[in-house]
């Protein structure tokens, strides 16, 4: 897969440093959609997700003439907005947050796939509008913080194995068990509203027929 | 019943398998069993297909206009402010300085006129005109 999204951007790092605002506010400009849309993922509320944004390049704006250049800038920024959220979310749950049993899922195995249904020929906007497209939200906010951080790095704002790893401190080991963790149990939830789906959609069909 | 321990053992490369960085070996395994067991080709199809569907819905998640603006009014950017698409498209004056090489013609350079407008002596692009 390719990297990230937005590494085919670059951007001044003397500039950068140097405190020049036009090139910070390009920076800003061609960023901030993507790290609202994983603070709303994380959050929830556009109203937080806004303030995490907001914060992300204070922040940013503070650190820039320390920020050493080792990790790609945007990975760097992915790195402020998810400390952001996390702090956030830890504040409003935090019985959400135990480190130690986040660790201790990662060591345990695979649940074994459950719903064995082939729902990829459902049409493409029975798949992503309305009704489902809710659906789809709410399954991604019922993953756990830890499993979503790293779905919504990996397979939404598209960062690779390393910049995820890089961006949640973690080591691409438990990256890699993490995502497909959140990945099997999507598809387990998608499985299940989807092949329900498939059946009601068939019933009235059968119904005429008999 | 070996096919079921199969399944299980290939749950743990499916990640990488979707992704196409699964080792040759492995990968060679994971197919010649996908070619014997439907069950599996299903969840490996379900599998990619959660992880499209997810991202075809949230490529078109933005920040409403008016949320980027109190952004850049925080981060006291506003001068920098993009348009919001559809806006007319001006060339704003606003990056401009008197000295700097004229942004339309890019012969000229800018420089203040008798009026104390920032105009370009050559094509006479510039913020000229009335006060509205």
């Amino acid at each position: 897969m390719s990297g990230s999204k937005s590494g085919t951007t670059s951007y001044s790092l003397t500039a950068l440093r140097a405190g020049d605002r036009a090139e910070f506010s390009h920076l800003v400009e061609s960023t901030s959609d993507s790290i609202y849309r994983l603070a709303l993922r994380m959050l929830g509320s556009p109203q937080d997700a806004e303030d995490v944004v907001q914060e992300t390049y204070l922040k940013a704006l503070r650190a820039l003439p320390g920020f050493e250049g080792r990790s790609n800038i945007t990975t760097w920024l992915y790195r402020i907005a998810m400390n952001e959220a996390l702090m956030m979310l830890r504040k409003r749950k935090p019985e959400a947050f135990f480190l130690e049993d986040m660790e201790k899922e990662d060591e345990e195995e695979f649940s074994e796939p459950y719903q064995i249904v082939d729902w990829c020929c459902l049409p493409e906007n029975e798949l992503i509008s309305g009704e489902s497209r809710k659906f789809l939200d709410t399954a991604v906010a019922k993953l756990s913080p830890a499993l979503r951080a790293v779905f919504l790095l990996r397979d939404v704002e598209k960062l690779s194995i390393q910049e995820t790893a890089a961006a949640l401190n973690l080591s691409e080991t438990a990256v890699k068990t993490r995502l497909l963790r959140a990945r099997l149990k999507l598809r387990e939830e998608l499985s299940e509203y989807f092949g329900e789906r498939m059946k009601s959609g068939l019933e009235p069909m059968l119904g005429q027929a008999g | 019943m070996m096919e079921e321990h199969n399944c299980r053992i290939m749950i743990s490369v499916l990640g990488e398998y979707v992704d196409g960085t699964l080792g040759a070996e492995l990968c060679a395994d994971l197919e010649r069993h996908l070619a014997t067991c439907p069950n599996c080709r299903v969840v490996v199809n379900t599998l990619r297909k959660t992880v499209e569907i997810i991202q075809e819905i949230s490529a078109d998640e933005a920040m409403s206009q008016e949320a980027r603006q109190r952004l850049f009014a925080r981060l006291d950017l506003m001068e920098y402010l993009p348009k919001p698409p559809g806006a007319e498209p001006e060339r704003s004056m606003l990056h401009i300085r008197p000295g700097e090489p004229c942004p339309q013609c890019r012969i000229g350079v800018m420089d203040y006129d008798g009026m104390l407008s920032l105009v370009c002596p050559v094509c006479g692009f510039g913020e000229g005109g009335c006060f509205t």
